[in-house]
């Protein structure tokens, strides 16, 4: 890790990292406004009329009714997730190949850091913006939801920080690995979005398929459940430990494939 | 490592890319307080030649090391002593550039020496962003990051482009301080009255290959030069063409393109025993230099056998 990198990482995208951040927070504000008049609109009843296809893809198990399951529905399994990985998917891809196309990294290796240091400090550049960015979502729902009554456990909420971390680090470790294997951020871009989409039809036709369910494992998406933890406080180790072994695996990967190639801007 | 060591060594130095060559076979041993050119057309190989030095490129085979340090495997220790002018510096463009001198003095422990010095002698304006300045000025920003910590070796690819003949005056009086300190210096350029200038050794790259390696003494005079000179009176041409240096002359009225090779005194005497109304002396460029040389094929190598020595 290089302390210098990390401090001029920070300084160059503060700008992003905080319009992320108010992004995140004024979003889940504006979530946590909507449920007291949701409360007694017949949500519930609306939600138990759908029809069992679209709640299975939204998650079947999902009580609406309740203000962790809301909140679930209307943000950590959707646009929540649209955020995050378009921000774990920004950064890390504009960290490594985005440096080789803009030319910036010939200047950078032109110092006396190694090339194990630039990917594991960009790395963790990605993981502490992943931090701020958990923390300003969960702060206003924190203090937002007993003015909004709503009722929310929060060990559940640390329980989804966990969770949400290794998930959206994971994304962000295999965008790591194509931001270390290509020189053209379009590239990077383009596979780890191949990648996070493939995930997602994957996951979707799981929930209607039984022969697609047997690939269920393969999608990331597999391994997010937000209302699980959030709800039940449960933890599903096994699954976590999927997530963490598969940022290891990219990251270490990144780590050797950037120590072998050529950097020819 | 000793001061008699060779601060940077290519061994049968070899990159292909796929199928291309970048650069073939190259061998060569530079000293210490020497300015090393590094000549050659573009698409020679020279930026191929540079990356491996910088460890940005793996040699498909072959060695380069630096400081007796392997330019592939021990790259961040080498940086630590060298300074580097890339081809198109690329900087950033959001940051001012005091900040950016700043960012990168801090990857060193040692303080940045000449970088008053040099914001000095270049008029670099630090107080203004990367994106604001002219290529001539981001150029400026680049040879300070390379030199501010007075490194022990400095590798330059084409650095005086895009710098105005006065700041180019200004650099190459740089460089040559640089050499008088005892450092090395690695010059890239496709110029070859810049190599001429501050050199005191180059090689002549061509199509992936050393062709020749020389004293830059050799190199003024055995290439070819061309002079017009406009007398005031008709001369006769046969009293410069029985010069023993002067190839051709061509006549048109009083007008004499004189093509010649080696000294020039005995030339310019004979020229001023008549009235002169006008005289230019041109610079050939590359291609002329290289036709002179070695024809177009650029096969006729004379590369010392000492620059031999270094192969294992």
């Amino acid at each position: 890790m290089n302390y210098n990198l990390l401090r001029q990482s920070f300084a160059e995208r503060r700008v992003s990292l905080l319009i992320y951040a108010i992004g995140v927070a004024a979003y889940g504000i504006m979530i946590l406004a909507i449920w007291p008049s949701m409360q007694n609109t017949g949500i519930t009843e609306l939600w138990d009329r759908y029809p069992e296809s679209i709640k299975k893809a939204f998650g079947a198990s999902i009580n609406f009714g309740t203000f962790d399951g809301f909140m679930t529905l209307e943000y950590f399994a959707q646009m929540w997730v649209i955020v995050m990985a378009a921000y774990a998917i920004s950064v890390a891809t504009g960290s490594l190949a985005g440096e080789i196309e803009k030319g910036t990294m010939e200047l950078l290796l032109g110092q006396p850091i190694s090339r194990r240091a630039i990917v594991v400090t960009r790395h963790l550049y990605f993981s502490l913006g992943l931090i701020v960015l958990i923390a300003a979502t969960l702060a206003p729902i924190i203090i937002g939801a007993p003015v909004a009554g709503g009722d929310i456990s929060y060990r559940g909420l640390a329980a989804l920080s966990l969770q949400a971390f290794l998930f959206y680090g994971a994304i962000g470790s295999i965008a790591f690995f194509f931001s270390a294997s290509f020189s053209s951020r379009g590239r990077a871009l383009f596979a780890s979005l191949g990648i996070l989409i493939a995930s997602y039809a994957l996951d979707l036709l799981s929930k209607f398929s039984d022969f697609v369910d047997h690939f269920h494992r393969l999608s990331l998406f597999y391994y997010y459940d937000p209302y699980r933890y959030v709800h039940d406080v449960s933890f599903a180790w096994g699954d976590l430990a999927v997530l963490a072994a598969i940022i290891v695996f990219f990251t270490a990967g990144a780590v050797v494939w950037f120590e072998r190639r050529d950097i020819a801007v | 490592m000793s001061k008699k060591d060779p601060n940077i060594i290519c061994t049968d130095l070899t990159r292909y890319y796929g199928p291309n060559r970048g650069i073939e076979g190259l061998n060569l041993s530079i000293g210490h307080g020497e300015i090393f050119g590094f000549l050659g057309p573009n698409g020679a190989g020279k930026t191929t030649t540079i990356r491996m030095l910088m460890g940005m490129l793996k040699p498909s085979s072959g060695r380069a090391t630096v400081l007796g340090l392997d330019a592939w495997g021990d790259s961040t220790k080498i940086k630590l002593h060298v300074g580097n002018v890339p081809g198109e510096p690329r900087l950033y463009e959001n940051l001012h550039v005091d900040d950016l001198l700043n960012y990168i003095d801090r990857y060193r422990p040692g303080p940045d020496l000449l970088r008053e010095e040099l914001i000095e002698r270049l008029s670099l304006d630090v107080s203004k962003k990367v994106k604001a300045l002219s290529k001539g000025n981001r150029q400026k920003v680049a040879i300070v990051l390379a030199m501010m910590h007075d490194p022990e070796i400095l590798i330059l690819d084409e650095p005086s482009t895009g710098l105005d003949p006065l700041m180019q005056q200004e650099f190459y009086t740089i460089l040559g301080e640089f050499r008088d300190r005892g450092r090395t210096v690695f010059l890239s350029s496709h110029i070859l009255s810049e190599v001429e200038r501050v050199c005191d050794r180059v090689g002549i790259v061509k199509e992936g290959r050393l062709v020749d390696l020389r004293a830059i003494e050799e190199l003024r005079q055995n290439k070819i030069r061309h002079m017009d000179v406009i007398f005031r009176n008709q001369v006769d041409a046969t009293e410069f063409e029985i010069l023993p240096q002067v190839i051709s002359v061509q006549v048109t009225n009083n007008h004499l393109h004189i093509t010649f090779r080696g000294e020039v005194d005995s030339l310019v005497k004979q020229i001023a025993r008549h009235e002169v109304e006008d005289l230019t002396f041109m610079q050939p460029n590359l291609e002329d230099f290289f036709m002179s040389f070695y024809g177009s094929s650029g096969q006729t190598g004379n590369v010392p056998e000492a620059e031999k020595d270094v192969l294992p």
